[in-house]
């Protein structure tokens, strides 16, 4: 077995420490804020989770392009890992919002545009991973699986606008909240922002590490199967 | 250009022709349709006050469940002793099997909804204050970016396992701007609103139907493969 690289370890590292200093900052030094109190504290986690989770899709899109493009296996494998990253996040950005929601805006759930283009974002990626579990072990499949990784990006920024107009016209019952944050929470905002950024890479890479290994086992259950 | 077109036509006539011979789309779709607007009525009464604000969305999603029957039967008949191999093999691109199947099925939809649209003047006493001519046009625009997407996913599908189940789940997500857009365009022109205030509408279908043309045409011969 090859030992892990130098680069990974060195990911995995500052990923653990980034961690500590986040976890520190955000329950420890950062003040409560005065009108939210202690809720306000899963902004912290919310923000960062929903940046990590569009940047994957980003990764999904550019990797299908490159995968379409260049047919390299390892493209593939970057798309299907990044997607899954990303759902994951997404999930957390819809579970943190309607906690975060209900306290300070005294409901679950508002058919905000962001609000609702992250959910349809879900749905879309969703879908994504379905098309790649159904299209498992052939080829063919790993590109319908690409030019779904593509298409459904590019539905997402004519999902925002469609859905922000529709709320426009429609009466807007909350105004998003303008404040502009202090420069304490705004630090702490942005090493939770590095800190999830990081874990977005040592996930993409554990799970690709996975997703190698699964094919590998794959080939030689098929290479054995016709040896025997 | 003349000779894309004729073999465009090719595919339109080729697929209209089995459909008129096999009956197996249209009749169901109508069927549906007609089927959903009857039970919508026992499910809401259809007072005339709420009428309208559920009608423009009872409609599209009437439309889109019994397209999405039609979509799913578009490249099944291909299925069988490989015809699409058949095809391809033939001087015919990707693309113009595309957009023929996509106008094929534009065909269709648009007999489900010169037969559907009038019942709903009968069963709900719909009465339209805007311009009849702009609410065609609406439908129109709305069915185009519909069928578009509709007939790119079907054709992804069509290779993979329970494609039947999984065309709706791949393609409401992404029909999610058009649905919306027309929806919102058809209950304005009901309540007889001014043009300013549903023209962003018609111009957002009108983007989603020119990016949902153009998108597909790019990547539509990376589905046709054969590999």
């Amino acid at each position: 077995m090859k030992h892990t690289s130098l680069l990974k370890r060195v990911l995995l590292a500052s990923t653990f420490v980034s961690m500590l200093v986040s976890l520190y900052l955000v329950f420890v030094w950062v003040p409560v804020e005065r009108q939210m109190g202690p809720v306000q504290k899963i902004f912290y986690f919310h923000v960062p989770s929903a940046w990590v989770a569009f940047f994957a899709f980003f990764v999904v899109f550019a990797a299908s392009l490159m995968f379409l493009k260049t047919r390299l296996e390892l493209y593939d494998i970057i798309a299907g890992c990044s997607a899954q990253v990303g759902v994951v996040f997404t999930a957390i950005v819809l579970i943190t919002g309607p906690i975060w929601g209900r306290a300070s805006w005294g409901t679950w759930w508002t058919w905000d545009p962001r609000l609702t283009t992250t959910l349809i974002l879900w749905f879309i990626y969703l879908a994504y991973l379905i098309i790649r579990n159904s299209a498992k072990g052939h080829v063919r499949n790993l590109r319908l699986a690409a030019v779904f990784g593509i298409i459904g990006f590019i539905d997402v920024p004519i999902v925002f606008m469609a859905v922000r107009w529709w709320r426009t016209i429609h009466p807007v019952v909350f105004e998003a909240n303008n404040i502009g944050l202090p420069p304490s929470m705004l630090t702490t905002l942005m090493v939770c922002l590095l800190t999830f950024t990081l874990l977005y890479f040592v996930l993409l890479l554990k799970s690709m590490k996975i997703e190698q290994v699964e094919r590998k086992l794959q080939n030689l259950i098929s290479e054995a199967l016709k040896a025997y | 250009m003349g000779r894309a077109l004729a073999l465009i036509t090719t595919i339109i006539k080729k697929d209209l022709v089995s459909e008129l011979r096999a009956k197996e789309s249209v009749v169901t779709m109508v069927t549906f349709s007609v089927l959903i607007l009857v039970l919508f009525s026992m499910a809401f009464e259809p007072s005339r006050e709420t009428v309208r604000e559920i009608l423009p969305g009872l409609i599209w999603m009437s439309l889109i469940f019994s397209g999405i029957l039609g979509l799913n039967r578009t490249y099944a008949r291909e299925r069988f002793n490989d015809c699409l191999i058949g095809i391809l093999s033939s001087p015919i691109a990707p693309y113009h099997i595309y957009i023929g199947k996509a106008a094929s099925s534009l065909v269709q939809l648009f007999i489900v909804e010169i037969i559907t649209f009038p019942l709903y003047f009968v069963f709900y006493d719909l009465e339209i204050d805007g311009s009849l001519g702009i609410l065609l046009l609406t439908m129109l625009l709305g069915s185009v970016g519909f069928i578009l997407v509709g007939t790119f996913l079907a054709a992804l599908t069509s290779s993979l396992r329970s494609k039947e189940a999984l065309l709706p789940v791949i393609l409401f997500p992404l029909l999610v701007p058009v649905l919306l857009a027309s929806i919102e365009a058809t209950s304005a022109i009901f309540a007889g609103l001014t043009l300013n205030q549903y023209l962003p509408w018609l111009k957002l279908i009108l983007v989603y139907d020119l990016v949902f043309l153009v998108v597909p045409l790019l990547l539509f011969d990376y589905l046709m493969e054969v590999d």
